[in-house]
């Protein structure tokens, strides 16, 4: 049994009501929209038995003559049955929406006459009748003749079996012969059947306020506004939500660590364990609550219907760059961070829209470029005020501002440079009514974004991450041998690792450490030193990296106060020169490199799998360290130049 | 006249939809002859346009609206 419909018209809750966990994915040649196929079981009483039926859920389809190539993608399912062999065996069960019928009923009869076997689900009567929808049964029965139709029910369990009853009347009944009536005629039908059918009252007082609500939060000046404060409280809510769980994760982490340092002996496996794989594991777990947070606060938006009035507003201004309105929810979930904001572009179904906006979202600053910035920031931007503002505050700010303008001249070039689609496409995005969130499917969806990232990101999250611990743990065996050495004889008492300076050097002589050195020369005319090109490679794993590196580097312990490491590292001069490492040149131009580079390994991984393409994934790092490169050579040699 | 040309709070009927495959889409949806439509408001800088038609609450953009014909209905504010 196939099950079609429009988008959004109940469908796949049916689906779910019929399937249960009996579900999988169908692929049909050459779709890659996804189809669902599941198997419901139903009592026959004659025969005292339990049929099988499989059914599939196929995608929403507004139309039988697509014009773009994901509305294409949605209807090949179904016309993949039209000349089916077993077509007589076939049942199509039509779900429509009664919110608005005559947006479907052009299918139906379209389907009807094609020489399906159908059944018409009158679906989401509850909601068609506060807004004064009603079915008229009698004369809808009466003009389909021996085409069952039944009216769905509020409970659930009802619902499935009106179903499961209206499937067993059309098992029995004979299709029609196929018609060839021109589509456009069934579009005409669809308009008169839906005033003969259905009795449609006047606006209601629940449609009035819906029009009241969007006159504000439509409106060209207003709306925007509320939407900056609305994102401003989730911002909010996002940081100190997340901070609790994100603690915990830490926490628990610290102490299985614990444990399995005191169980395992201290080996190299060990070691591979505790200190590459655990914090790994730690790197992927500390995204879950930032992902689940903001996808509740996503799903909450969309499911009560506000989300497409942003959209609204925001469709002009993401055009011009070659993106969709949709595009402004990944930037303004990036501002959190980019692995979730990533992954919420799936809701932009063209492609290139899409590629634009996944490539651009990362140049939005994200909160973990904050710890780096606050540091360097304290270093040469002096306390105190400019204006009514704190000077340090400023500079913070115009970096993120600088970080947004970025991304749109990013995509300002993007537009120029990637192919342009040949057809125009066709826009239109409904603006659905009002409504309360279900709890259940918000829970589902933060549910499906969670495991996807955890399963599918995170295994190249850990994979990166044990490679950068090696590189820092382990070197050359002679060089790091002469360190332990050395250090031992310097207090034979103390277990090495609290010897001040022996993480520092042995940091220094492991493979990261020599990596720094062999890029020193390419860095130099930016400013940077070795021991910041350590830093550059390290806090690929994640930016706030950066700051643990610099510490160790600079001999401070993991907990030490970025006040501590800003004035350390304010402090740090050129043994050759005398002049100062970190002066404003330099700092301006590492905090240039990291709003730039792609300082972040989760980033790397959530974009290949969003588009599927390590290739596409790659050639991002390397263009946002291009771009990293040059932008931070041009602000040192340009600083330096003004001296 | 053009629904894009409509005013917010504007009714009118609609007349002809003009053009090519969008055309289509658009009847499908619901911007059928004969139908009311009514303006509900425009984003930022004129762009999308929002309607309402039959059970439908939409955004169409500029280029679209500009395919629906439509006459002015009698008793407008």
């Amino acid at each position: 049994m196939l099950l079609v419909g429009n988008p959004n018209s109940g469908k796949t809750t049916l689906f779910n009501l019929l399937t249960g966990l009996n579900q999988k994915i169908a692929n049909y040649p050459g779709v890659t929209v996804e189809s669902k196929s599941g198997t419901a079981k139903l009592y026959d009483a004659k025969n005292s038995r339990w049929d099988k039926l499989e059914i599939v859920d196929l995608p929403g389809i507004y139309s039988l003559e697509p014009i773009s190539e994901d509305e294409r993608e949605a209807v090949d399912p179904l016309r993949f049955y039209e000349n089916h062999p077993d077509k007589e065996n076939i049942l199509v069960l039509f779900v429509l929406d009664m919110g608005n019928p005559q947006r479907s009923l052009h299918l139906f009869f379209a389907l009807r006459d094609l020489g399906f076997k159908m059944a018409l689900l009158l679906n989401m009567a509850y909601m068609a009748k506060e807004k004064g929808i009603e079915p008229n049964l009698s004369v809808i029965q009466g003009d389909l003749g021996n085409i069952p139709v039944a009216v769905s029910d509020r409970s659930r369990g009802k619902t499935a079996n009106i179903v499961k009853d209206l499937i067993r009347s059309f098992a029995k009944i004979e299709a029609s012969e196929p018609k060839k009536t021109p589509y456009q005629k069934h579009i005409g039908a669809g308009a008169e059947k839906q005033k003969l059918w259905f009795n449609i009252s006047e606006p209601t007082a629940k449609t009035n306020r819906h029009a009241k609500a969007d006159k504000i939060l439509m409106h060209p000046v207003w709306g925007p506004l509320i939407f900056l404060a609305i994102m401003f409280l989730i911002f909010q809510a996002l940081f100190s939500l997340s901070s609790y769980p994100m603690g915990w994760i830490e926490q628990g982490m610290v102490w299985l660590e614990a444990q399995i340092s005191r169980v395992l002996p201290p080996n190299n496996l060990t070691s591979l364990i505790v200190e590459g794989i655990l914090p790994g594991i730690s790197g992927v777990l500390i995204f879950i609550p930032q992902i689940a947070f903001l996808f509740l606060f996503i799903s909450v938006m969309e499911e009560t219907g506000y989300l497409s009035r942003v959209t609204f507003l925001a469709d002009n201004l993401m055009r011009r760059f070659g993106m969709n309105g949709k595009s402004l929810i990944p930037f303004a979930g990036g501002a959190a961070c980019a692995v979730p904001a990533i992954m919420s572009a799936r809701t932009i179904s063209n492609p290139r829209e899409r590629l634009i906006t996944i490539l651009m979202t990362p140049w939005v600053t994200c909160s973990a470029r904050l710890p780096v910035f606050v540091t360097l920031i304290a270093v040469f931007v002096p306390e105190g005020k400019t204006g009514f503002l704190s000077t340090r505050g400023l500079v913070l700010g115009s970096f993120y501002l600088l970080g947004i303008l970025t991304v749109f001249i990013g995509a300002f070039v993007l537009n120029l440079v990637l192919k342009k689609e040949k057809k125009r496409s066709f826009f239109m995005m409904e603006l659905p009514d009002y409504r309360l969130p279900l709890g259940k499917s918000i829970i589902k969806e933060v549910w499906q974004k969670v495991t996807d990232f955890v399963v599918n990101a995170g295994k190249i999250i850990i994979a990166i991450s044990v490679v950068l611990w090696v590189l820092a743990s382990y070197g050359p065996q002679e060089k790091m041998a002469r360190v332990d050495e050395k250090y031992t004889l310097l207090d034979p008492s103390l277990d090495l690792k609290e010897i001040p300076g022996y993480k520092s050097e042995k940091l220094e002589q492991s493979y990261a450490g020599h990596f720094g050195r062999v890029i020193e020369p390419v860095i130099k005319p930016l400013g940077f030193d070795w021991k910041i090109g350590i830093g550059l490679l390290t806090s690929f794993a994640a930016r706030e990296v950066f700051v643990g590196t610099m510490n160790t580097i600079y001999g401070l312990g993991s907990d030490a106060s970025e006040q501590q490491l800003s004035e350390v590292l304010a402090s740090q001069k050129d043994p050759k020169t005398g002049k100062k490492v970190f002066d404003g040149a330099t700092s301006l131009s590492l905090m240039v490199f990291f709003l730039l580079a792609m300082q972040c390994m989760s980033t790397f991984a959530v974009v290949r799998r969003e588009t599927n393409s390590f290739k596409i994934a790659f050639l991002q790092l390397v263009f946002m360290t291009v771009c990293a490169y040059f932008a931070s050579l041009a602000t040192y040699q340009l600083v330096q130049l003004l001296g | 006249m053009n629904a894009s040309e409509l005013k917010k709070g504007q009714r009118a009927v609609i007349l002809r939809v003009n053009g090519d495959d969008s055309a289509q889409r658009l009847l499908e949806m619901g911007f059928f002859p004969g139908t009311e439509i009514l303006s509900t408001g425009k984003g930022p800088f004129g762009n999308p346009l929002a309607f309402r038609v039959g059970q439908l609450h939409a955004a169409l953009r500029r280029e679209e609206a500009a395919m629906i014909e439509v006459t002015e209905r009698e008793g407008n504010p």
